[in-house]
């Protein structure tokens, strides 16, 4: 907005008795989205590249990137860049063929439709849980605690289990209690455990907005840990 | 600087041995309590000087006999003749009037004053105060509003902030010791009863050498003084409150004491939660020594809130102390010694403190506290001034916020765990000196803690064209090294978390260069100040809004640099004595941005342009109160675009924990939004002796017109019909609340 548009605006607003008016500038060219989990010891990572919806246009009608406007390497520290590519299974994935390995920074890079972007993340070290142990044999509604660590891990996560009062499938404790999903109960079940960097936190478990540590666009480029244990219902 | 500082104060100091001090005190004809910031000018020596919080100046004579006239806000101004010089004080007695709002815009000295503090300085006696419709009951932060550097997020705030920067920059003190948090609940109100208060001064940056600690400006409040020889009492009645006060003694020992109590049973501050609010205020201040030569001075204030149910867990208390002694122990003519010492501690504890804008609550216990030790030197003769001064201190901050449910979730509050204890150091050297129709003030003010070390040159300027026309100027650089981190504005959810931290390792030192100026006419009966200021500034900190999407250093702050640039306009009729009716007008155009590091944008306060208006009539024992504030509306952030969170790999649990969609915010406080104009008006009728025993019944109507107060966002707490833009369309904006009209009933009785 040019300065003499918001004087404009301000006295005329004040001579009218301030009617409700805003004086919004023009949308800015569409924002890419870019998500993207690398997990330690995995050698191929999916990315979803979508551009953003423009806000009041509801529903699951994500406008995904054309392959075409997509120059992106992803490379670790003083490996040689590799490309991204598109899936050919279904429109918005993109996969890159590198080994991710524990502790080590990787970035991403290039260009979404002429845009330049880039995006580091810093994948935690090696995850241990000590507690509960594998094989743990858990009851229904009964805590079961934990007791884990990962380093440059900010939070843990697992789709099987409940941590504390709020419902939430997260934490970001190393220590204390956790409740199993009563999902299957009766059946060999697993534990997966997520533990994930801070660039995740800020982008999925950041209550107020999303963070994004993308630069040139909007998304995630975060890095996890991986653990399972075994457990068994009584 | 040292070899500067040296040959300036051999320069200045050479050559001005003729002249002779006259020391002296100004105090009210009635009971003999000091008159602060009042000017005294020496008509034939051509000389000038300023009283103290206690009444107490010094004057260089050169020619004898000499025509002494002393001017002050709310009285009668006198004319004395000074024959000799005597080891006596001259005492100076002055009759009240009624304070005219327009008075408080500065008058320019007849003569040239070495005392440069004034500029960038309003004087507000309480009784003027008084003159702005009150908000349920007159405040010493809301008051400020007839201040045109002052500005307010609306009026359910009390934070004042000061020329485009947020509150948490500018310090308070009481009886020149720092205050800490001077607030009830929600920052609606101060926690300051105006029973206890005699003025309320505000200097902007860059001030004088002899205080630190803030970025952006000072705002003093001077306590009350007991009458010589008499008791003075009183006490109020307003919505919820109750107060007192009782002040009296001799030539030895006056003392003066004022209480306020607040009680509401069940507070509906958070929608659908009600909780039992009280509170409780003190002030007493005890003056030493003879009324026109005080030695010394012992200040207590103390407040304490309780909000919710301490038995059942959900609650939080806080509380404020300010304990503080200064003693003047060399009161020679031309050179004075005071030492003073000072304990500030706010301390709040909370326990299941709802955060509105998260889903969670947290406990919580802060206790910020500061004990120091100061002493000033200051030395002068006709046309020099010295003065230096150093301050020894122990400040800790205890700074805990811990969410309620731990083991559940990702915290909902920014947890905090700091615990700081450090010694803070400061010294300052200023020198002054008059060179013709001049005043020139060199000075260089020194501060470190920790491993940290902040120097803050200053010089001031003053020239008087004519006795009728004054310029001021001051260039400087002011700076802090602990941040006190806030929430520009905290309505309408009143969310009250305060993060403090010590400068040191990733946080920066906040500094500022500040280039002022100010020009003053007196040309009765219009009075009028014109004011413009640049600034820059670094390492400015905030709690990092919402639409902040951008990785930065820290999650829950961030620092950037600040920039602000404005005018102030102020133009004051006053009548005569007889017909005390005032009006003033003041225009103000604010330009703050900020840089976090990406581009400069608007600070989310930056309201460009203001406009008040303030009147006064009074006839006979009735006097009407009128206030007319309009201003452009604050920016805002537009959400352009929103997403819906499904990242590749994750189980749709944890990938997207909180729902779909998200805003992706545009450029920051991009959006021009259409402004507010408020109208408030008030009612005073005096019954009884105007000087002696009275009762005043008070009405005020906050927002008589109904009007829009509240400025627009695309906040979702917002209220009421949709914000159009440019081109008709309804916009997601919305008024942030709706405030009806608020009246006010008083009563105020004093003996």
């Amino acid at each position: 907005m040019k300065f003499w548009t918001a004087h404009r605006l301000a006295l005329i607003v004040l001579a009218t008795g301030c009617r409700n008016v805003v004086d919004i500038p023009p949308s800015p060219a569409r924002i890419p989205v870019i998500e993207g989990l690398l997990i330690a010891d995995s050698t191929n990572t999916t990315l979803r590249l979508i551009w953003a919806d423009t806000l009041g246009r509801l529903g699951d009608e994500r406008e995904p990137i054309a392959p075409a406007d997509v120059f992106l390497t992803l490379s670790d520290q003083g490996g040689t860049p590799v490309g991204l590519t598109a899936r050919r299974d279904t429109v918005a994935l993109f996969q890159v063929a590198l080994k991710i390995r524990p502790g080590q920074r990787y970035r991403l890079s290039g260009t979404i439709a002429g845009r330049p972007v880039s995006a580091t993340t810093v994948i935690p070290g090696p995850f241990t849980i000590d507690a509960p142990a594998d094989r743990t044999t858990v009851r229904f509604a009964v805590p079961v605690p934990f007791r884990w660590r990962a380093s440059g891990a900010t939070t843990y996560a697992s789709a099987q289990a409940i941590f504390g009062q709020g419902g939430y499938s997260h934490t970001a404790d190393t220590v204390g209690q956790l409740n199993v999903r009563p999902e299957g109960v009766g059946e060999p079940s697993t534990l997966i455990v997520w533990a994930m960097n801070r660039d995740v936190q800020g982008y999925l478990y950041n209550l107020q907005v999303p963070q994004s540590n993308i630069v040139g666009a909007t998304g995630m480029l975060g890095g996890a840990t991986v653990t399972r244990k075994a457990i068994s219902w009584q | 600087m040292r070899t500067f500082l040296l040959t300036a104060i051999v320069l200045f100091t050479r050559r001005s041995a003729q002249a002779q001090i006259q020391r002296g005190a100004v105090l009210a004809e009635i009971g003999q309590t000091p008159v602060a910031n009042a000017t005294i000018t020496a008509k034939r020596s051509k000389t000038a000087a300023t009283s103290d919080r206690l009444g107490r100046f010094s004057i260089p004579i050169t020619v004898l006999p000499d025509t002494v006239i002393t001017t002050a806000i709310g009285f009668a101004p006198d004319t004395s003749s000074l024959d000799a010089l005597a080891s006596k004080p001259h005492l100076i007695a002055l009759r009240r009037l009624p304070v005219v709002i327009s008075d408080l815009i500065a008058i320019a000295s007849a003569e040239k004053s070495l005392d440069l503090s004034s500029h960038g300085r309003w004087e507000m006696p309480i009784e003027a105060a008084r003159g702005v419709p009150a908000a349920v009951e007159t405040d010493v932060y809301r008051a400020l509003a007839l201040v045109p550097a002052v500005s307010f997020t609306s009026p359910l705030s009390a934070r004042p902030m000061i020329r485009g920067y947020d509150a948490q920059e500018v310090a308070t003190r009481i009886d020149g010791f720092e205050i800490i948090n001077l607030f009830h609940l929600g920052r609606m109100f101060s926690a300051y009863p105006p029973d206890a208060a005699s003025e309320i001064g505000v200097t902007v940056a860059p001030y004088t050498s002899a205080n630190g600690g803030s970025i952006a400006g000072i705002i003093d409040i001077v306590g009350r003084t007991g009458p010589t020889g008499q008791v003075d009492g009183g006490g109020g009645l307003s919505f919820g409150s109750l107060s007192a006060y009782l002040g009296g003694g001799n030539q030895r020992i006056r003392t003066f004491g004022a209480l306020r109590f607040f009680h509401l049973g069940a507070l509906n501050l958070i929608p659908g939660v009600e909780l039992p609010y009280h509170f409780e205020d003190l002030y007493s201040g005890v003056v030493f020594g003879p009324a026109d030569r005080p030695t010394g001075r012992i200040t207590l204030f103390a407040t304490q809130d309780r909000a919710g149910n301490e038995s059942r867990d959900n609650f939080l208390n806080w509380n404020n102390l300010v304990l503080g002694s200064r003693w003047r122990l060399l009161d020679r003519a031309s050179t004075t010694f005071e030492l003073s010492a000072s304990v500030a501690r706010f301390q709040e504890k909370g326990h299941d403190v709802p955060g509105l804008r998260t889903l969670g609550s947290a406990n919580l216990f802060n206790q910020f506290s500061r004990v120091g030790v100061n002493g000033e030197l200051v030395h002068h003769s006709a046309k020099t001034r010295f003065a230096a001064g150093f301050g020894l201190g122990w400040r800790t901050i205890d700074n805990q916020i811990a969410t309620r449910n731990n083991g559940g979730g990702i915290p909902s509050f920014q947890q905090t765990g700091v615990d700081f204890r450090g010694a803070e150091l400061s010294g300052y050297t200023e020198v002054t000196r008059r060179v013709g129709p001049f005043a020139l003030e060199a000075a260089v003010r020194g501060s470190t803690a920790g491993a940290e070390v902040l120097v803050e040159p200053r010089l001031h300027a003053r020239w008087t064209l004519d006795p009728r026309v004054e310029l001021s100027a001051g260039i400087g650089r002011t700076g802090r090294l602990y941040h006190l981190l806030g929430d520009a504005r905290s309505e309408p959810d009143f969310d009250f978390l305060d993060f403090w931290m010590n400068a040191g390792d990733s946080v920066p030192v906040a500094l500022v260069d500040h280039a002022t100026l100010d020009l003053n006419i007196d040309v009765a009966p219009i009075v009028a100040r014109l004011s413009a200021y640049l600034s820059h500034g670094a390492g400015i900190g905030e709690v990092r809004p919402a639409y902040d999407q951008v990785p930065r250093q820290f999650d829950f702050f961030r620092f950037g640099r600040s920039r602000t640039r404005g005018i102030e306009a102020q133009i004051g009729y006053r009548g005569d004595a007889r017909h005390p009716h005032s009006v003033s007008l003041s225009y103000a155009y604010t330009a703050s941005q900020r840089n976090w590091g990406d581009e400069w944008v608007a600070w989310a306060q930056d309201r460009r342009h203001q406009l008040r208006l303030f009147g006064q009539i009074q006839h006979k024992r009735l006097t009407v109160l009128l206030a007319i504030d309009g201003a452009s509306g604050p920016p805002a952030t537009a959400a352009n675009f929103e997403i819906g969170r499904g990242v590749p790999g994750l189980p749709e649990r944890l990938g997207n924990p909180f729902g779909n969609q998200f805003p992706v915010f545009g450029r920051e406080n991009a959006v021009a939004t259409s402004g507010t104009v408020r109208v408030d008006a008030g009612f005073n009728l005096t019954l009884g002796n105007r000087a002696g025993k009275r009762a005043i019944l008070g009405l005020g109507i906050i927002n008589l017109l109904q009007g829009e107060i509240a400025p627009i966002t695309n906040d979702a707490r917002a209220e009421g019909p949709n914000a159009i833009d440019q081109n008709g369309k309804p916009t997601l904006y919305r008024r942030l609340f709706r405030l009806p009209g608020v009246p006010t009933l008083t009563l105020r009785i004093e003996f």
